[in-house]
């Protein structure tokens, strides 16, 4: 099992189907969720699938022929998956809190450093 | 004059717009097809299809929004299919244990080959070992000594 490269856009998805870890979703619906650009999301199922951090399966027909669309490809996290995604967004968080601190203790201000 | 040009321009752009609406989900389609075309060569056939399948569904969202689906296949055309096939292809290669270079038969000519070496190293080691005394290495040091003597 490969370990997936963690891009901003990586862990924006990731947070993104934290959010409801049972839900199915599908690429382009997670785009949106995410804030990514549509063209930037397979390579990252793709990714994220071949690590075994997130399972697909094709949509049941029954919601797609009500709508008259084609069936999609949907997303789940496994549980390796969700608990995995959630070390990598602790630790993301974790090191963000640690700067944040010693900002402070630097005495910079939280907008970000004044520039003359 | 000015009456006659804005009105043809008007319906100009209302034909083109016509146009462009029934074309470019086409172009659409054919975008995706364009980016799936660039995945790895080694990629099965399903594998090929899921993806190609998959990109399509959703297109079909757009369905109402040609132009949302034109920018979109041209995402998926520009950076997302170049990316995905990237990863299809570190994916296919990962999966793939590497070949052993399988080591050459040797010959039996090669293995009598190594054994004479062998057997005439020894002797060279043998009569240097009792020309010079001592250690084999020893006769080069001694061949030396002579030679410089010699000058």
């Amino acid at each position: 099992m490969s370990e997936p490269r963690m891009s901003a856009e990586t862990l924006r998805v990731l947070g993104a189907m934290l959010e409801d870890p049972l839900a199915w979703h599908y690429g382009l619906g997670l785009s949106e969720e995410a804030k990514i650009s549509s063209g930037t999301i397979y390579p990252i199922l793709a990714r994220l699938e071949k690590a075994d951090w997130l399972e697909s399966r094709w949509e049941e027909n029954g919601p797609a022929e009500s709508e008259g669309r084609p069936k999609r490809r949907l997303y789940r996290l496994t549980g390796e998956g969700e608990r995995r995604a959630m070390t990598e967004l602790e630790e993301i968080a974790r090191v963000a809190r640690r700067v944040k601190s010693k900002r402070a203790r630097r005495g910079r201000p939280e907008e970000g450093i004044a520039r003359p | 004059m000015e009456l006659l040009v804005l009105t043809l321009a008007t319906l100009l752009g209302t034909l083109f717009a016509l146009e462009a609406k029934a074309w470019l989900p086409r172009v659409s389609r054919r975008l995706i097809a364009s980016a799936v075309a660039r995945f790895p060569a080694e990629l099965d056939a399903a594998a090929r299809d899921r993806w190609s399948r998959e990109i399509e569904a959703d297109l079909g969202a757009f369905d109402d929004r040609p132009l949302g689906g034109f920018v979109f296949a041209l995402r998926v055309r520009s950076k997302g299919g170049r990316d995905l096939a990237g990863e299809l292809a570190l994916a296919e290669k990962l999966a793939v244990p590497e070949e052993q270079p399988e080591a050459e038969p040797q010959s039996e000519a090669a293995d009598q080959s190594l054994s004479y070496g062998f057997v005439a190293g020894r002797v060279y080691l043998r009569r240097s070992s009792l020309r010079f005394g001592g250690l084999p290495t020893a006769g080069f040091g001694e061949w030396v000594r002579v030679r410089k003597d010699a000058e």
